[in-house]
């Protein structure tokens, strides 16, 4: 998408409380990467109250798009693209 | 984000007289998110902040000193909110606020042997000033910043909390934030989960937020239920990526300026119960409502507004109740609510075949 070396990225987290501004993410890191650090940027949990790995997704706000794991940044966002960060996260009753 | 110019430590007391134990609370370890977040949103019931004065002053931690134990044990913390042109303001939270950590550091006791199942500890709060002042790691060039809920303050109106035309469902807290929700929405709530009685279902919570008539307090007026495709089994309920884009598509296509104000969701008690006596069944606590370690984990990730609430509809011999709970003092606990009187039973309705 876009040509420079760098991207500028805003990602929210899933509340819209917290804010991340990066103003160079490489147009060869993946989405996997960057989400990964993104989650300890906005110092959002990595497991569950079982120990478990809680797996966050990017969502491109401008296109709407959940953007894959393996995709180059370059690839799937332009500067500037607004982002969230989306755990896949479980409710119930079943007590620990 | 909030300033924190102090060392936190954890003292625990060996109930059998033993040494205490200190453990170092790094700033990893300690969440001051929730804090911060209900001091804001105070600040925003005094009347004295708009919401975006509040979460645009400078926030700063200050311990309280022990008047009985002397410095450095704190009897609890402050959250400061720099003028930035307004009065300051001040909320102070107590120990009570590290109990979770504490329940943590005993069970390395229990592990031990120091402590055993069911004794009492007590544990003591400590702070200790430091020159260099910590604000939370950011790595590379990112730059993080707390945003303010994206929300307007609307005038009073008739249907408020507290007003004599409602009434109270649940504990009622007067320093909780006031919620009203209407029986329609309760209907509504109660209506989706008993379409699919045997599996945890639930969705989202939609409102405003008015002035309480003869007061400067705020309220959350909630105005709709959008249902969740989370998926669910007897005793889970699954929000994937795909199920907050819906809901936020759903917010978008109402239109009305509604913000996310919280999340609903079934708790099976029968399927939970299936083993148990009719005798037990009517004892059971697990029927009149709880939050599960996962509940928490769902409402402290996506829910962290000091506004937001979680509505648990549940399924026990029948009937359906409601149980709510919402943040006090910077932690979740089971909170009341305001609905619309109506003659007939409230939140009740026998189950379907």
């Amino acid at each position: 998408m876009g040509q420079a070396t760098a991207l500028r990225i805003f990602a929210n987290d899933v509340s819209g409380q917290k804010e991340a501004f990066i103003s160079d993410a490489p147009h060869d890191e993946t989405v996997g990467s960057l989400v990964a650090s993104l989650v300890a940027d906005l110092r959002l949990p990595k497991t569950d109250p079982e120990g478990q790995s809680i797996s966050y997704t990017l969502r491109n706000e401008r296109t709407g798009e959940l953007l894959q794991s393996s995709s180059q940044l370059g690839e799937v966002l332009s500067p500037d693209d607004r982002t969230t960060v989306i755990p896949s996260i479980m409710a119930g009753s079943a007590r620990r | 984000m909030i300033e924190n110019a102090h060392r936190w430590t954890l003292e625990l007391l060996d109930p059998a007289g033993g040494a205490p134990e200190s453990f170092a609370l790094g700033e990893d370890r300690i969440d001051w998110e929730p804090a911060e977040e209900s001091a804001r949103w105070a600040a925003v019931r005094s009347g004295d902040y708009s919401p975006q004065e509040a979460w645009a002053a400078p926030a700063t931690l200050r311990p309280i000193g022990s008047a009985q134990l002397g410095e450095p044990y704190a009897s609890g913390f402050e959250v400061l909110l720099g003028s930035n042109g307004k009065p300051a303001f001040s909320r102070a939270f107590s120990t009570q606020y590290f109990k979770k950590l504490a329940e943590e550091h005993a069970g390395l006791w229990m592990r031990s042997g120091r402590l055993a199942s069911g004794d009492l500890f007590r544990y003591l709060i400590a702070a200790f000033r430091q020159d260099e002042r910590l604000v939370p790691a950011a790595r590379r060039s990112a730059s993080i910043r707390t945003l303010p809920p994206a929300l307007t303050i609307e005038e009073p109106a008739a249907e408020l909390a507290r007003h004599p035309e409602t009434e109270s469902v649940g504990p009622d807290d007067a320093a909780d934030p006031p919620v009203l929700v209407p029986r329609a929405v309760l209907r509504e709530t109660t209506e989706h989960v008993l379409s699919n009685p045997e599996k945890e279902s639930g969705g989202f919570l939609l409102g405003k937020f008015r002035r309480i008539p003869g007061s400067r307090d705020v309220a959350t007026v909630v105005t709709g239920y959008v249902p969740s495709r989370a998926e669910g089994t007897a005793t889970r309920l699954s929000f994937t990526p795909e199920c907050w884009t819906a809901a936020r598509s759903a917010i978008a296509l109402r239109g009305s300026g509604e913000a996310l104000v919280g999340w609903v969701h079934s708790h099976v008690i029968d399927a939970l119960c299936a083993g148990c006596s009719e005798e037990k069944k009517r004892d059971c606590p697990l029927a009149k409502g709880f939050f599960s370690e996962h509940d928490r984990s769902v409402h402290r990730i996506a829910f962290p507004r000091a506004y937001q609430i979680a509505l648990v509809v549940n399924l026990s011999g029948g009937k359906t109740t409601h149980s709510c709970f919402g943040w006090r003092d910077g932690s979740i606990a089971e909170r009341g609510f305001h609905t619309d009187r109506e003659p007939q039973e409230e939140a009740t309705c026998p189950v379907r075949e």
